[in-house]
């Protein structure tokens, strides 16, 4: 099973902020930096759903 | 409540509105735009839907985006870290054009509608999942997506039940099932996203003479997961290239586009679709093993592909089925709206009439009047029964008609509200069509449309129901003498039911030309012509219907009769 490295949760702060927070950009780069690509076979999900008001998929 | 749904930045971009869980308007942005596949803003679809509802966008509860951004962002670095781009221009224009459309989706639409409330991003194959489960007809049901890629996603397995829709389980990026027939379609010299249908319709003259190539391309697993040898496929380093050399150390060069199809592509076609359809078993085959339930929904742009559905289905232990007409990404826009709207409001109602697919714009006889005028047209008036006749009778007589009736259709196939029909009993017809009127190639079938109540007669769909022309079934012993128009070479037709609940004036222009022909059927393919967006509007059918060898023209009550 691949523990997939997601970037934290910045951009709910900023809601109502249309644009997104730099620091969100910078948070998604960094953290592709230290994850590799996928493996193949079935990926169970241990959160079932994503938080709508994210721009990410939260596990 | 109301929630906007929205897809775009990728291809078939368009919006949908959800009313108290009910879609009441979608559309995709091509047929307004008249550009095929247009990817941008859904500017266009989005002021029909809010123009639909008679609401502005101050009048919504939320807008949600059909996949997230960020995460998809995450998967563009991630991927170049392992796999580094070919073109590194091409990869930073990518990454700066997703920075600027789709990271900043929120704000191009808050400034162009003027809206500050609610808005929510919805994963990719969630949206998939929820168009094709909260449409459905079924309390609870394992729900199954598969396309190129999502945000990392390219396969999931969810449950749905009630107002509650799960992920599972999911396959990851780069293994694709899309993405293999992508590149397959590509190699065959089809475009990638657009022309998948065409290897689906060219597999049917070949034989899977390639399947030792395809093990090698694709392993389809026990566990009814799959891996892609990244080896053989270019997709993830380079945005211009679906294949690697290695591939065509398999295949040889590849078909150059435009070129006629000959033995060696029906053949690789063939054994590219029947690889599909293994994986397609599979996966099917897990998914009820995982979930138990006996209802099956399918969504994505794979789902598309009806030989796989059907297939996937019968050797499968489901007892029903449903795929989402809007399968691919324009549906995500209806996806992406109904579980928001379903989160929030905590319930569903599951309607008791079937989805209906018609949910674009109609017109009112003014604007079809002025649009005939306008063009110097004659035209007849005719109340509803009388216009059926009419129609019906051409059609019998071996004209080609353009069938525009009522609300536009939203998904890629015509339904019966902007349709060409024509005699399907008429043995060349096909080949006319191909010629005179949609320009395209001489291989590609047409599909038959028939009343759901006779369907059996002519096709083995085992009592199932297909509106929306998402399966492809076997024709029964002597349909291919009575339509050969319709019955593709290997026997099959890929088969729209049509019942009065779905479509009562289609329903009853097929009962019209029963009692004419004794044959509920007619040939039904899309209204345009080869490389144009179906047509939306009076104008956009007459164009058609002046440019092309199209003998008549039914807009609405209205009928015109070309005279040559």
């Amino acid at each position: 099973m691949e523990l997939l490295v997601t970037p934290p949760h910045t951009d709910t702060d900023d809601r109502q902020a249309a644009t997104v927070p730099s620091r969100d950009i910078a948070a998604a780069l960094e953290s592709a930096r230290r994850s590799g690509i996928a493996p193949a076979g079935w990926i169970e999900r241990r959160e079932r759903t994503s938080p709508l008001e994210t721009r990410y998929v939260s596990r | 409540m109301k929630v906007l749904g929205l897809s775009c930045y990728f291809h078939d971009a368009a919006a949908a509105l959800v009313v108290d869980g009910q879609v009441v308007a979608a559309a995709e942005e091509e047929r307004f735009t008249r550009v095929k596949h247009d990817n941008r803003f859904p500017g266009e679809s989005i002021r029909f839907c809010l123009e639909q509802a008679r609401i502005s966008a101050h009048d919504l509860d939320g807008v949600a985006f059909y996949e997230k951004p960020l995460t998809k962002f995450h998967r563009m670095a991630r991927t170049a870290r392992t796999y580094p781009p070919a073109r590194m221009d091409d990869f930073t224009d990518r990454l700066v054009r997703l920075r600027h459309e789709g990271l900043e989706i929120e704000r191009r639409f808050r400034d162009a509608f003027v809206y500050d409330g609610p808005f929510w991003f919805v994963e990719h194959h969630a949206s998939h999942a929820a168009s094709a489960f909260f449409c459905s007809p079924f309390e609870h049901a394992a729900v199954v997506t598969i396309d190129g890629v999502g945000e990392l996603a390219t396969t999931t397995i969810a449950r749905g039940a009630g107002h509650r829709l799960e992920t599972l389980c999911e396959i990851h990026y780069p293994h694709s099932l899309g993405l293999f027939y992508g590149a397959l379609t590509a190699f065959l010299g089809f475009e990638v996203n657009s022309d998948e249908y065409k290897v689906m319709g060219l597999a049917s003259y070949g034989q899977p003479a390639f399947m030792n190539a395809m093990d090698q391309l694709l392993v389809v697993k026990d566990d009814g997961s799959f891996e892609l040898n990244v080896d053989y496929f270019a997709f993830h380093t380079d945005d211009r290239v679906m294949y690697s050399p290695k591939f065509r150390e398999l295949f040889g060069e590849p078909h150059p586009r435009g070129a006629t199809a000959g033995r060696r592509e029906m053949d690789i076609a063939a054994s590219a679709q029947r690889k599909l359809e293994q994986a397609v078993v599979a996966l099917l085959a897990e998914t009820h093993r995982r979930t138990g339930e006996p209802n099956l929904c399918l969504a994505g742009g794979v789902a598309l592909n009806g030989v796989a559905n059907w297939r996937g289905f019968q050797q499968s232990p489901f007892t029903d089925l449903f795929v989402q007409p809007a399968a691919g990404d324009s549906g995500g826009a209806i996806g992406a709206a109904l579980s928001a709207c379903h989160e929030k409001q905590a319930s569903r109602q599951v309607s008791t009439l079937p989805f209906s697919p018609y949910l674009g714009p109609a017109f009112e006889d003014n604007d079809i009047v002025r649009a005939l005028e306008a063009h110097g047209l004659a035209y007849t008036r005719m109340d509803d029964e009388a216009l059926v006749d009419a129609v019906a009778e051409r059609v019998a007589g071996d004209q080609i008609v353009g069938w525009f009736q009522g609300r536009m259709e939203v998904g890629p196939r015509a339904l019966g509200g902007r349709s060409i029909l024509a005699n399907p009993a008429t043995a060349g017809m096909k080949d006319t069509i191909n010629a005179c009127v949609k320009f395209r190639e001489e291989f590609r079938p047409f599909a038959p449309a028939v009343l759901e109540e006779r369907a059996e007669e002519f096709f083995a769909l085992d009592g199932h129901a297909t509106p929306y022309m998402l399966l492809v079934a076997d024709a029964k012993p002597g349909a291919a003498e009575r339509i050969p128009a319709v019955v593709h070479v290997d026997n099959t037709a890929r088969v729209q039911t049509v019942s009065a609940a779905n479509n009562q004036r289609f329903h009853a222009l097929l009962a019209a030309l029963d009692r004419i022909t004794g044959t509920p059927v007619v040939l039904n393919t899309s209204f345009n012509v080869k490389g144009e967006p179906i047509v939306c509007t009076p104008t956009d059918a007459i164009r058609c219907f002046l440019n092309t060898d199209l003998d008549v023209l039914a807009l609405d009550n209205y009928l015109v009769d070309k005279v040559l």
